[in-house]
């Protein structure tokens, strides 16, 4: 498990699919049949890392169904860090077996006009831990459904979501169910909001009866920049059992005017102030991406979109 | 804790559970067009109030009872119910208190709410609705000299047409839903509440509700108006008999402040919850919303909810006029099969207006307990403001608790904030108090008082030292 | 007045205390030292029923009663009290609400009326003076932000307020100034009396410079390796537990 090697592969989605450098310890089977892609990973036993690099370079509309496999001990990268500028339709079932590390960063970039729909299943077994870092900039029409089944001892997630929204639509669902005893999920959903623009998310944190020593946090904040911006925070907790420290905070509004004002009085100007504000707000939980190459790019990610 | 306190708990009975033996005058069973008349009739009420109560009838056939919510209960049926019950030979509200039945005065009396004015509590004046029907209303002369109106809300309909046609269903409108809807219907009485232009109201105003007569419901009806400048504070105290019937109590109460008028509606609600089976107990689905009419106005509601075996209320803020104000106050405390959904609703529309939401969620037994709000800020609402804080305490393995807070945020000059936890009482403190010889339930009574305390402590005096008795006796039973 | 006998004593099945026998009589004063670790206040936390840790076997006889059978709330009603190392916070709750309940307790269970509100509020003034603990120190959440040194003084103050026959006091020194240590020993040194047993827990010998112990116990990997009179103390203090 996270051994000190790495074997790095990738997955290229064109006319075709080219999948280059896969290692012994990845099954791979993918098909491309009538602009869908239908198909599965799995990720054997093995000493070794195993990070795959998906880029999409598909000039239509992009579909992919996938189902991952994480086999004992196991540790899966998978990163996106493509544009999708026909819209997109995807949906993932992934399954860990026990003592396995499934990280999962999305990079992505959309463009305004398309619609992406995106649908993740992660069942977890004993002592996994799911990573799921997703920085988007939305579209018209967005939709990013994640749920997470804590089901076994000691399962745990941390999660970490951006949306920098210039007049695009978007509902981010996460559902985090506690379904075994010692699992820990911690969330956090960060967001600004700018034009016409409508950013909801809704995250919603489930302990089931017998679930003691369950620790589970979220936040939620978005900064709303203009007049017609919008954004719906809804943090949900639902607790069965008495054994447990769960905490959700969630907050919007306008940007802070003293930090800014602070920024100003030392000579910057106000586009520059409210820019390095923005990022300062956005970047609040990268210290989570514990990948120090992975958090240079979600930070850069920010700098540019923003 | 389990190891140390079993067997220290005897559970106590409902206090106010017993029955007061007065024959009852009911009228036939049932929701019908008939019935509503003969309501109207036995209330004496002028025409328009009976249009307005068949007016809101014809839309209640077009509606159902609303299925979102959270508690899990049988379908009620609404022609299996008394709609309207008096004690017998009721007619007219006596004059005096030497006209009314002595039986009513020491079923107050048994409940702690003396009506004999030598008797009563100092600064506070209360109306005493039993069942359908106001039975005693105190202090009313002094009231009088100021020009505070306080009276059942029967008595307005007819003496204040005016005021009452003005603002009876401007903040919840007849068609709300089913539950506020069948009110309007059928409404038997409820209290009234006039403060003029000026006036500071120099006492509390309390209504006592009591349900008595069984398969009854209760569909009192309160209605406040604090014209400009004006202050008044407001508590209801409600009880019913223990009965292994579960009986319906869906009140409307509206509050309307206009400008720099200040509404402080505090609620102990205390409706037998059922037996430790989850047996009998009131359904309560009440609406209760305020609506700062003017600027600079305030309204601010406190409850503190230990009885019915469902409740299912959100006291509410529309916050209209700029600068307005609205605050929530709320413990919740369930037990053995109690269910509560209950929180708030906080619509910012006018500029500056701010919005404070202090939940306190004690979930024990097999309980399920619910905070659900919504705070919600128009395009309009410049600059304002609100502050949430939810906790949940629970007690034993067996109970639940759901936090589901809305916010919806369109103004982009504004700041929501909003924080929850959930826990448990912690062993070590239970040890640690139980070190310096309190036992395991009185250990857990001064934490989870201190867990209330910052709602408790917006009560008025009279009624905060009862409140935390209640908190207490209502965990009973739930230790270990 | 109490008596321990080959007390065994497990904390989430790992066993802490092996076969520890001590009896304290009537007016003396017990030192407890020994290294981190070695399961010191366990035996304050087994005296005093934290159901954490679980008796396996072996007696205690409290005042000719058996300590085992009582909860908490017991053992301090006859009369047997803990100082924390770390007290508990107890937020909303304040300091004199909470001191004047457990006053009244231990008043009911003597059979005596509870407290007049007056009465109450003098003495309260007179025993935090001692202390040097200011007034407003009492309309403060109980412990809640306290600094060390101000739990530290709750809980003495706590002792004189409940008047029990058995002290047990775990680190009550630590997180003390040279000052505040001056002043809690004063009070607990004001305190001691024929009637009044104390157990002092600690890991240096700081404290019994103030307070004189009768007898010292070096207590290491869960029982008593060695007992003696005060120069036991000062042996461990310039030769360390390892001598």
């Amino acid at each position: 498990m996270t051994g000190s090697k790495t074997n790095n592969c990738s997955i290229i989605f064109s006319e075709k699919i080219d999948i280059k450098n896969a290692p012994d310890n990845l099954d791979i089977d993918l098909q491309l049949i009538n602009d869908q892609i239908t198909g599965y990973i799995n990720v054997t036993k093995s000493k070794i890392d195993t990070i795959i690099n998906i880029t999409n370079l598909r000039k239509k509309h992009f579909n992919l169904n996938l189902n991952i496999y994480l086999d004992e001990d196991s540790f899966l990268g998978l990163r996106d860090e493509s544009e999708y500028n026909f819209g997109s339709n995807i949906i993932i079932k992934s399954k860990m077996n026990k003592n396995s590390i499934f990280e999962y960063f999305r990079l992505n970039s959309f463009l305004k006009t398309t619609k992406n729909h995106f649908i993740h299943d992660i069942e977890t077994s004993s002592n996994c831990e799911f990573r799921d870092f997703n920085f988007s900039n939305g579209s018209d029409e967005m939709h990013n459904k994640t749920s997470v089944s804590l089901n076994d001892e000691n399962a745990s997630y941390v999660g970490s979501g951006v949306m920098i929204s210039n007049s695009t639509n978007s509902n981010n669902d996460l559902l985090i169910k506690h379904l075994s005893k010692s699992a820990k999920s911690d969330c956090s959903f960060k967001t600004v909001s700018r034009g016409v623009s409508r950013v909801s998310f809704s995250g919603k944190v489930f302990v089931d009866q017998d679930c003691s020593k369950t620790v589970s946090n979220q936040i939620s904040k978005g900064l709303i920049m203009d007049e017609t911006a919008n954004i719906n925070l809804t943090p949900k907790l639902d607790i069965n059992n008495d054994d447990v420290i769960c905490s959700h905070g969630a907050a919007s509004g306008k940007p802070d005017e003293s930090i800014i004002f602070y920024l100003k009085s030392r000579g910057i100007p106000h586009k520059q102030a409210e820019k390095i504000y923005v990022e300062g707000f956005l970047g609040e939980f990268l210290n989570k991406i514990s990948n120090s190459e992975m958090q240079q790019k979600a930070m850069k990610y920010i700098s540019t979109h923003c | 804790m389990n190891k140390v306190s079993k067997d220290t708990f005897k559970q106590d009975k409902y206090k106010y559970g017993f029955v007061t033996d007065i024959e009852s005058d009911k009228i036939p069973k049932g929701l019908n067009e008939d019935i509503i008349k003969l309501i109207s009739k036995k209330k004496d009420e002028p025409q328009w109030m009976l249009d307005w109560r068949l007016n809101a009838f014809k839309r209640l056939q077009q509606m159902s009872p609303p299925k979102w919510v959270k508690a899990k209960f049988d379908d009620i049926d609404f022609q299996d119910i008394y709609y309207y019950a008096s004690p017998k030979n009721f007619k007219d509200k006596p004059k005096s208190l030497e006209d009314v039945d002595p039986k009513l005065l020491e079923t107050y009396e048994k409940l702690g709410i003396p009506l004999k004015e030598q008797k009563v509590l100092a600064g506070v004046a209360v109306d005493a609705v039993f069942d359908s029907v106001s039975v005693a209303t105190t202090f009313k002369d002094k009231l009088d000299e100021i020009g505070v109106i306080f009276c059942p809300i029967s008595e307005a309909i007819k003496k204040h047409p005016d005021l009452v046609r003005k603002y009876l269903g401007s903040v919840i409108p007849v068609t709300d839903h089913f539950y506020a809807t069948l009110n309007s219907a059928v409404f038997s009485d409820g209290s009234f509440v006039y403060i003029p232009k000026g006036v500071r109201c120099p006492m509390e105003l309390s209504t006592y509700f009591r349900i008595n007569a069984s398969e009854t419901g209760q569909f009192e009806r309160t209605l406040i108006v604090a014209d400009e400048d004006s202050y008044v504070s407001y508590l209801e105290g409600c009880t019913a008999p223990m009965r292994d019937e579960n009986q319906l109590h869906a009140a409307n109460v509206e509050l309307v402040a206009l400008d720099n008028a200040e509404i402080k509606y505090s609620t102990v609600q205390n409706w037998y919850p059922g037996d430790e089976n989850g047996i009998g107990g009131i359904y309560n689905f009440v609406t209760k919303r305020g609506l700062c009419k003017g600027n600079n106005s305030k309204i601010s509601w406190t409850q503190v909810e230990t009885g019915s075996a469902i409740t299912w209320k959100y006291p509410s803020c529309i916050l209209k006029g700029d600068n307005s104000k609205g605050e929530f106050y709320s413990v919740a405390i369930t037990n053995n099969f109690q269910q509560a959904d209950t929180g708030t609703k906080m619509i910012h529309l006018g500029k500056n207006t701010k919005s404070r939401i202090i939940s306190k969620g004690i979930s024990a037994g097999k309980s399920s307990n619910t905070y659900r709000g919504l705070v919600n800020f128009h395009r309009k609402a410049k600059n304002a403001k609100n502050f949430t804080q939810c906790d949940s305490l629970l007690v034993g393995d067996r109970c639940s608790a759901h936090t589901i807070p809305l916010t919806e945020n369109s103004s982009n000059d504004s700041s929501i904030e909003h924080e929850a936890t959930t826990s448990k009482i912690s062993d070590d403190q239970l040890f640690y108090v139980m070190q310096r010889g309190l036992s395991a339930e009185e250990a857990q009574g001064i934490i989870v008082n201190g867990f209330c305390k910052e709602v408790l402590q917006n009560l008025p005096m009279e009624f905060a030292v009862e409140a935390q008795k209640l908190v207490n006796i209502s965990l009973e039973g739930s230790v270990g | 007045m109490l008596n321990i006998k080959e007390l065994n004593v497990s904390v989430e099945e790992k066993q802490i205390i092996k076969d520890l026998s001590l009896k304290v009589g009537s007016g003396e004063v017990h030192a407890i030292m020994g290294p981190n670790g070695s399961g010191k206040s366990t035996i304050a936390h087994t005296l005093a029923g934290n159901p954490n840790y679980e008796v396996t076997s072996g007696k205690i006889d409290f005042n000719n009663e058996d300590l085992l059978n009582m909860d908490p709330s017991e053992r301090s009603l006859s009369g047997l009290f803990l100082a924390f190392q770390y007290p508990i916070e107890l937020p909303g709750v304040t300091n004199a609400s909470y001191l004047k309940q457990i006053v009244n307790v231990h008043r009911k269970h003597n059979g005596d009326k509870p407290i007049e509100a007056g009465e109450f509020l003098k003495m309260l003034k007179e025993k935090s003076s001692k202390l040097n603990i200011p007034m407003d120190m009492h309309s403060r959440f109980v412990n809640a932000g306290f600094s060390g040194g101000e739990k530290k003084k709750n809980e003495v103050l706590q002792l004189d307020l409940l008047n029990p026959n058995l002290v047990i006091m775990d680190e009550t020194d630590s997180g003390l100034d040279v000052d505040a240590l001056k002043s809690t020993s004063e009070a607990v040194n004001q305190l001691r009396s024929s009637k009044r047993s104390f157990i002092i827990i600690t890991h240096y010998l700081r404290l019994l410079e103030y307070i004189e112990p009768d007898y010292v116990h070096v207590f290491q990997e869960g029982s008593i390796i060695e007992s003696g009179d005060k120069s036991l103390a000062n042996k461990i203090d310039t030769e360390g537990y390892a001598y």
